[in-house]
């Protein structure tokens, strides 16, 4: 038989109220900084030789083969709207999106940080030229950071895909 | 993570047993209750429980309502009545809806209270047991009336084969592929090398990477009933919703072929089906008019012949009339406005094209005219082709002939700039090096004369978006050919035949019209494969 007081301690500190965090992951293209939830991301790859997909918009970077699977890579320069500090350096972010993966063409990769959501603040969507791909903005270290919608992000540049 | 697995092979088993559901549903709407009904019980009980076990209530709950039913019919409270056969269908079509949205990519619970309610409502029905003159009608195919009927049977399972991941036999296609690539790497040097004992190991190396290659090919082939299956249910929703009368029959459905190929196949043939339903069968009056028989009989057949596999959607309907075709393609300017009749080559080439239609009103069935062009575009992606017979009046049949699989073919490699891009062999008839008097001009095009031919120009780069090369007659000339159309492809240089691995990518609609797939190069960079109906 047990009784109810012999409930150990921290399961009562537990009811303290606790604000939930999102893990994000902060990417810097030129002078910007974005964000996005780390989960969208399967893996970071240096940059590499990619071929060009002739009739793509600039959007496009092209094709890069990861392992044996063609990959395709979006320019995350063009797409946000910001100006990169070059092409032929930087990082690939691999995103999720349906059942493949995509790539991001970024400069580099600042940071992952765990912030309180209560702390993400509203944000235009017109600081970007991808409708609706904006979900709000944080404050890092100081610094205003746009968070995004991966998925839209990849979304508006190649649609469906395949 | 887990439970994504889980769902996942819910998702697939489900959809076996929603097919299962869905043919003896058919069956038990051309009267064989008694083989139907313990099909149907056995396969939604199996729904039942697999829903509940991962706490989709809505998924376990309309089963144990459709279980509630199916067992009153099962020991003879109730009888089978043409309401009950519809309430019936639309229990299952809420069933798979349940299904799709608990396992969709936001999982939530289909609100199954009115279907629920409506199955009840049918369940506790105190019906004398009577047939309805409505449903006694329903059995129209007189020829086989025996109740020993074959039916189509579900799969045997047995405890000798395993169920694996598609995308696995996908991974394992991949590496094969890498490996027939860089054993053509490791060709090349023992060719330059000219060592005798490596060309040797080369060659059994070679040998048993055939082995391999055609093993895995194997393994990932499966027979066509299993995009075939869900079928049957279309057909019967589509001909009633238009008031047509049709005995669908499936030919060959054992056949086997690639499952990448066949996965692509399921939407292309569903679009022959139903514009044969559309626009080919006539509705009963004007059969019986026409002196045939009320129902029309529509197959889909699946065959193998050497190494294609051909799947043809065949029907008794009315038949494509030339004297409608003809004058919208001279409108058009497809063919020379001399021309009387269309072979049949000529028929699948317009008719194909996109946007070319006679319908004269636009169904929700088969669209405008967009759909032959997709299904041709489908399947020339494939490295397949199409073929149409046709005789006004009597029925039309298209077979689409595909090869057994598309994971690996031979192209030609050809440089422009400093690109690389991949031709199918398929498409290619003779290369030749480019000389200045071959290039002619001739009704203000420029052509390339081949022995006594000209054939039309067309230069790679131009269609790649690269600059004009600094002199236009140097290079090197691929004659493509496509179903019967020609012409001659201009690049800087070849660099050779390759087996490549076809694989599909992610772009732009404009790209991807250009390029069937890219492929994997020996140095690892990814190449584009030249789709050559795009540049004809």
């Amino acid at each position: 038989m047990s009784d109810a007081v012999a409930l150990p301690p921290e399961q009562v500190v537990e009811e303290e109220p606790h604000v939930p965090t999102r893990r994000l992951l902060v990417f810097n293209i030129g002078d910007n900084s974005f964000a996005c939830d780390m989960d969208s991301f399967r893996e970071i790859v240096p940059m590499q030789h990619i071929t060009r997909l002739p009739a793509a918009p600039d959007t496009v970077r092209g094709l890069i083969n990861l392992r044996g699977t063609i990959v395709t890579v979006i320019d995350g320069g063009t797409s946000l709207g910001k100006t990169a500090r070059g092409r032929a350096e930087g990082l690939i972010l691999l995103v999720d999106y349906f059942d493949r993966w995509i790539g991001i063409g970024v400069d580099d990769v600042r940071d992952i940080q765990d912030v309180p959501i209560d702390q993400f603040g509203a944000a235009d969507q017109a600081e970007i030229p991808l409708v609706g791909a904006v979900t709000g903005a944080v404050e890092i270290e100081g610094k205003r950071v746009l968070v995004l919608d991966i998925k839209t992000v990849v979304q508006q540049v190649i649609g469906q895909g395949r | 993570m887990d439970t994504g697995r889980y769902a996942k092979l819910f998702l697939s088993e489900s959809r076996e047993n929603l097919s299962e559901i869905n043919n003896a549903l058919l069956e038990l709407e051309r009267g064989g209750s008694d083989t139907a009904i313990p099909r149907l019980f056995r396969a939604v009980h199996t729904m039942k429980g697999m829903g509940a076990a991962m706490g989709y209530t809505s998924v376990g709950e309309l089963s144990h309502e459709l279980e509630t039913l199916l067992d009153k019919l099962r020991n003879g409270a109730l009888v089978v009545t043409r309401p009950i056969i519809d309430t019936l269908f639309s229990g299952v079509d809420a069933l798979e809806q349940a299904v799709d949205l608990a396992t969709g990519a936001a999982p939530q619970q289909l609100d199954v209270k009115d279907i629920m309610a409506r199955i009840r409502a049918a369940s506790s029905e105190e019906t004398a047991p009577t047939f309805t003159s409505e449903f006694a009608i329903v059995p129209v195919d007189k020829k086989a009336p025996s109740p020993s009927a074959p039916v189509s049977q579900a799969p045997q399972k047995t405890s000798r084969h395993i169920r694996i991941d598609a995308k696995r036999l996908d991974t394992l296609m991949n590496v094969v592929g890498e490996l027939v690539i860089a054993r053509d790497r490791i060709q090349k040097i023992a060719e330059q090398l000219g060592d005798e004992s490596l060309l040797e190991a080369t060659l059994r190396a070679s040998q048993i990477l055939a082995n391999l290659q055609n093993e895995i090919m194997t393994s990932r082939m499966v027979p066509v009933w299993q995009i075939f299956e869900r079928f049957p249910r279309v057909v019967r929703d589509t001909a009633r919703s238009l008031g047509k009368e049709v005995d669908f029959k499936i030919e060959g459905r054992e056949i086997e072929l690639d499952r990448s190929m066949l996965d692509e196949m399921g939407e292309p043939v569903l679009h022959l089906l139903r514009n044969s339903l559309d626009h080919g069968v006539e509705t009963p009056d004007d059969r019986e008019k026409a002196g045939k028989p009320r129902v029309a009989t529509l197959i889909l057949t699946a065959e193998r012949d050497r190494a294609t596999v051909l799947i043809r959607v065949t029907d008794d309907g009315r038949g494509i009339d030339q004297s409608r075709v003809l004058p919208r393609a001279k409108k058009l300017g497809l063919v020379e406005q001399g021309t009387t009749k269309l072979s049949e080559q000529e028929l699948v080439s317009i008719i194909s094209r996109p946007g070319f239609s006679t319908a004269e009103k636009v169904t929700e069935i088969s669209g405008r005219g967009v759909g032959f062009d997709i299904v041709a575009t489908r399947v020339r992606a494939l490295g397949g082709s199409l073929e149409v017979h046709t005789d006004a009046g009597l029925g039309t049949s298209v077979s689409m002939r595909l090869p057994l699989t598309l994971a690996i073919s031979r192209a030609l490699l050809a440089r422009v700039d400093k690109e690389v891009y991949a031709i199918p062999l398929t498409h290619v008839l003779e290369t030749f090096s480019l000389s200045q008097p071959m290039l002619l001009e001739s009704k203000g095009r420029q052509v390339v004369a081949i022995r006594d031919d000209l054939f039309t120009a067309i230069w790679l780069r131009e269609r790649v978006g690269l600059p004009a090369a600094a002199t236009a007659a140097s290079g090197q000339v691929v004659l493509i050919e496509l179903a019967e159309r020609r012409a001659a492809l201009i690049v800087d240089e070849f660099i050779g035949q390759q087996e490549i691995v076809v694989k599909q990518f992610d772009g732009v609609n404009a790209s991807k019209t250009l390029f069937s797939g890219a492929t994997i190069l020996g140095d690892g960079s990814p190449a584009l494969i030249v789709d050559a109906s795009s540049l004809l």
